[in-house]
C-alpha cells in the first residue's frame, strides 16, 4: 500500500465532522423531511394516474422542498459512506496517487464544493426563517449575532410541526404542500426566535438570507456557465473543423465579443431590459463564452490534422460522428477546467452586479446584493458585510483553486 | 542601415496598421451594437426629463430639438457623422457638450487608474521578487498561497474590508469621494494631501488583486527563466549578478505582466464601476451607470465610444511593448 492512499487524522476527522452533520439535520429537520419526501411522493403517484386526485399541479415553492430533501438525503448517504470507507482504510481501493504530499489532501477541496452545495440547495430545509420575511420591526432590527428576541406578535401561528396533531396518512397532497409553504410564517406570541448570524436592517434573519443567497449564487453561478460553455463549444468546434473562411468570421465574431467592455454591456443590456434571474444568466452566458470558443476552437484545428482523425475521415465517418468520437473527448480535460474557472468568474460577476443593484432584485436575497446593503451600516453593524462576504470569498477561493490543481495536474500529465 | 528599414520598426507598424484596421472595424461593430441596444430599450429621455403636468406640445418639441424624431437609421447615421467630426452632442442629463463632461470624469478616473497601477506593480513585483528571494522556504509557499486566495477575493469585499478597517475602525483616512468638504480653502499643497489621503484606500482596493496576479505571473515566471541557457551563459561569463538579474532575468520574467498590464489599463480608464461606488469616486463608471439609467442616449454613446477606444488602444500598446520586451516574438513576427 502506497503512503499516500492511507486517510490522514484531518481526513477522518473531517468525513466524520460532515457525516454528523448531515445526520443530525435529519433527525433535526426529519418532519420536514418526511413531509417533502410525502409531497414528493403523492405528486410523482397523481401524475402515474393511481391516485384519486385529479392532475397534481407542481408548485416551484415545493419543488424547491423535494430538491432540498433529495439533496440532503444524498448528502448523508455519500458523507456517511466516506466517512465508512475512511473509517476502514484497508478496504479503499488503490488508486494511482501523484505524491504523498499531494494526496493527503486531494479530497479536500472537492469535498468542501460538494458540500458547500449540498448546503445552498438545500437552503429551504435548513433556513430557519423565511429569508423575506420581516419580523418585528421595533424589536429585530440589526440584531447582533446570536441575539434572540421573544415575539409578541400574534397572529398566524407558526406551524413548525404541523403534523403534530394530525396524522400523514390521512393529509391530502394539497395540506401537506400547505403546511410546507407556510411552514415559515411569522411566529407565534411567546416564541423564542434565535438569529444565528443577527439580522439586517429590516430585521431579516441573516443567516436563512445566506443560505438562500448562496443557493442563487450556485443557480446563476451553474447556469450561465453551461450556457457559456455550450456555446463556447459549438462555436469553437465548428470553427476549428470547418476552417476556411467559416472559421476566420467566427473568430473575428470572438474577437469582437472579447474586445467589448463587458462590464458596459453587461450594464447596459441590464439596466435597459430589467433584470431578471433568466435575463442575467442569458446575458453572463452571453459575454462568457468566448474563452471557451478558442481553447477549443485551437485543439480542435490541432486534432483535425492528426492521423486518427484522418483515418476516421477515410473510413467515410460523418463529421458529427467524428466530432463526438475523437474531438469531444479529446478536448474534454481542457474544456472541465474552462468550466470550472468560469463558475467562479460567472459566480463573481453576478455577486458584482447584484453589489451594484443591477443583478439579483432586492427582496430576492443574494450574496452580492446582501454585501451592498450592508454598506450603509458597515460602521455599526459588522456582520452584515462580513458573513455573506465570507462565504462567497469562500465559494469563488475553493473553486479557483481546484480549477488551479486541475490545470496544474493535467500539464503535469 | 536606415532604421526606419530595420525589422523591428517594419514588424511594428505592420502590426499597427493591421490593429488599427481591425480596431475600427471593431468599434464600428460596438457602438452599432450600443445605439441598437439603448434605442431599443424602453424609456424615453424627454419623458424622464421634463414634469407630466407640461404640455405636450413642449415634448414634441424637445423631441424635434433633439433629433429623436428622425427614424433610427437617420439618427445613427446623424450621430456618426458628428462623431467623426469630433462632435458627440450635448448631454441630455448634463446640458453640457458630452466631450466636456466625459474629459471631466476620465481625468478623475486616470488620477485614480495611474495611482493603482503604480501601487500594483510596486507591490505585485515586490511580493513575486520576495517569494523568489526565498525560494523553497516556507515563506515562499505562505505568499503564493495568499496571493493564490487574494487574487480570487471579490473586489467589492477588499473594499468594504478597507472602508470598515481603516475609514471607520482606525479612521485613518477618509471614506468617499475626491476631496474634503471644505477642499475650497485649502492651499495647493495642502488639497492635493488631501486628494493623495482619499486616493489611498480606492488605489488599494484595485491594487490588491491585481498584485497578487502580477506575484502569481512573476514568481514562476522568474524560477523559469534562471533555468534558462541563457542565464548560465551569463553567469559563466561572469557577470556581476546584479547586471545578470536586471538584463537578462527580470525582463524576461516580466514580458507577461506587461500584456497584462496593457489588458488591465484600459479597462480600468473606462472606469473601475465597483471601487467607484463604494468609496463615491465621480469617475467613468458611474457616469456611465447614470447616463444609462437616465436614459441619455448622448451620453451613453460618448461613454462607449471612449471606453472602446481606451480598451483597444490598451490591447494595442499591450502587444507592441509585448513585441519590444521580448526578442523572440520580434522573430516570429
Amino acid at each position: 500500500m502506497s503512503p499516500g492512499s492511507r486517510p490522514g487524522k484531518g481526513e477522518l476527522y473531517w468525513w466524520v465532522a460532515l457525516a454528523c452533520l448531515f445526520a443530525g439535520v435529519l433527525v433535526w429537520r426529519w418532519q420536514l423531511l418526511f413531509m417533502s419526501l410525502a409531497s414528493l411522493a403523492l405528486t410523482v403517484y397523481g401524475f402515474l394516474g393511481l391516485s384519486a386526485d385529479t392532475s397534481p399541479s407542481v408548485r416551484v415553492e415545493v419543488a424547491e422542498y423535494w430538491l432540498a430533501a433529495a439533496a440532503w438525503l444524498s448528502g448523508s448517504l455519500f458523507f456517511g459512506q466516506r466517512c465508512i470507507k475512511t473509517l476502514r482504510p484497508d478496504s479503499r481501493p488503490e488508486k494511482p496517487v501523484l505524491s504523498p504530499a499531494a494526496a493527503r489532501t486531494r479530497w479536500f477541496l472537492p469535498s468542501l464544493i460538494a458540500f458547500l452545495l449540498t448546503v445552498a440547495v438545500s437552503a429551504p430545509l435548513l433556513a430557519p426563517f423565511d429569508p423575506s420575511a420581516q419580523a418585528d420591526l421595533r424589536k429585530t432590527r440589526l440584531l447582533k449575532p446570536l441575539s434572540s428576541s421573544v415575539s409578541k406578535r400574534s397572529g398566524r401561528t407558526w406551524t413548525e410541526h404541523p403534523g403534530q396533531s394530525r396524522s400523514y396518512a390521512g393529509k391530502t397532497l394539497e395540506e401537506i404542500n400547505n403546511d410546507l409553504i407556510h411552514r415559515r410564517g411569522p411566529p407565534g406570541p411567546g416564541k423564542t426566535q434565535i438569529f444565528l448570524l443577527g439580522t439586517d436592517d429590516l430585521g431579516r434573519d441573516v443567516f436563512s438570507r445566506l443560505l438562500y443567497g448562496l443557493r442563487m449564487s450556485f443557480a446563476v453561478g451553474l447556469s450561465a456557465m453551461i450556457g457559456a460553455i455550450v456555446v463556447g463549444c459549438l462555436i469553437g468546434v465548428l470553427a476549428g473543423m470547418a476552417g476556411g473562411w467559416i472559421d476566420q468570421l467566427l473568430m473575428r465574431v470572438t474577437d469582437l465579443f472579447l474586445a467589448f467592455p463587458s462590464l458596459f454591456l453587461v450594464i447596459a443590456l441590464v439596466a435597459f431590459f430589467g433584470n431578471s434571474a433568466m435575463l442575467l444568466i442569458l446575458v453572463l452566458a452571453g459575454t462568457g463564452w468566448m474563452g471557451v470558443a478558442r481553447i477549443v476552437r485551437g485543439e480542435a484545428l490541432s486534432l483535425r490534422d492528426r492521423e486518427f482523425v484522418l483515418a476516421a475521415r477515410l473510413l467515410g465517418r460523418s463529421p458529427v460522428q467524428i466530432v463526438r468520437d475523437h474531438i469531444v473527448p479529446n478536448v474534454l480535460p481542457l474544456i472541465v477546467v474552462a468550466a470550472v474557472l468560469q463558475l467562479s468568474n460567472v459566480i463573481l460577476a453576478e455577486a458584482a452586479l447584484s453589489f451594484l443593484g443591477l443583478g439579483i432584485q432586492p427582496p430576492t436575497p443574494s450574496l452580492g446584493g446582501m454585501i451592498g446593503d450592508s454598506l450603509s451600516h458597515i460602521d455599526t453593524a459588522w456582520w452584515l458585510a462580513l458573513f455573506p462576504g465570507v462565504a462567497l470569498s469562500t465559494v469563488v477561493v475553493v473553486i479557483n483553486m481546484l480549477a488551479e490543481r486541475m490545470q496544474r495536474e493535467g500539464s503535469a500529465a | 542601415m536606415h532604421p526606419a528599414d530595420s525589422p523591428l520598426v517594419q514588424s511594428m507598424v505592420k502590426l499597427i496598421v493591421h490593429r488599427i484596421i481591425s480596431a475600427i472595424a471593431l468599434m464600428a461593430g460596438l457602438l452599432t451594437v450600443m445605439f441598437a441596444i439603448i434605442h431599443l430599450a424602453p424609456g424615453d429621455p424627454v419623458q424622464s426629463m421634463i414634469a407630466p403636468t407640461i404640455p405636450a406640445r413642449v415634448a414634441v418639441e424637445l423631441r424635434h430639438q433633439f433629433g429623436l424624431d428622425q427614424t433610427l437609421p437617420a439618427q445613427y447615421g446623424h450621430w456618426l457623422w458628428n462623431a467623426v467630426r469630433g462632435n458627440l452632442g450635448v448631454s441630455f442629463s448634463h446640458q453640457r457638450p458630452v466631450s466636456d463632461v466625459l474629459l471631466q470624469f476620465f481625468s478623475n478616473t486616470a488620477i485614480l487608474a495611474l495611482a493603482a497601477i503604480l501601487l500594483e506593480v510596486a507591490l505585485g513585483l515586490s511580493i513575486g521578487l520576495a517569494a523568489v528571494r526565498f525560494h523553497g522556504s516556507l515563506i515562499e509557499k505562505a505568499v503564493m498561497d495568499a496571493s493564490l486566495i487574494v487574487c480570487t477575493l471579490p473586489t467589492f469585499w477588499i473594499g468594504l474590508v478597507l472602508l470598515a478597517a481603516f475609514s471607520y475602525s482606525l479612521g485613518l483616512f477618509p471614506s468617499s469621494q475626491m476631496h474634503s468638504v471644505d477642499a475650497e480653502h485649502l492651499s495647493t499643497f495642502e488639497s492635493v494631501g488631501d486628494l493623495l489621503l482619499h486616493l489611498v484606500l480606492p488605489a488599494l482596493t484595485i491594487a490588491i488583486p491585481g498584485a497578487a496576479t502580477i506575484a502569481r505571473f512573476v514568481h514562476p515566471n522568474l524560477l523559469k527563466v534562471r533555468r534558462e541557457e541563457y542565464v548560465t551563459f551569463a553567469w559563466s561569463l561572469g557577470l556581476s549578478r546584479r547586471r545578470i538579474f536586471f538584463r537578462y532575468e527580470l525582463p524576461n520574467a516580466i514580458s507577461p505582466v506587461i500584456t497584462l498590464l496593457g489588458l488591465e489599463i484600459g479597462t480600468l480608464l473606462s472606469g473601475a464601476l465597483v471601487t467607484e461606488t463604494i468609496f463615491a469616486w465621480p469617475g467613468m463608471g458611474r457616469l456611465a451607470v447614470q447616463a444609462i439609467s437616465a436614459r441619455d442616449y448622448p451620453l451613453v454613446m460618448g461613454c462607449a465610444l471612449f471606453s472602446g477606444i481606451l480598451v483597444i488602444t490598451g490591447n494595442l500598446i499591450a502587444d507592441i511593448l509585448y513585441n519590444v520586451a521580448d526578442p523572440r516574438m520580434r522573430a516570429a513576427s
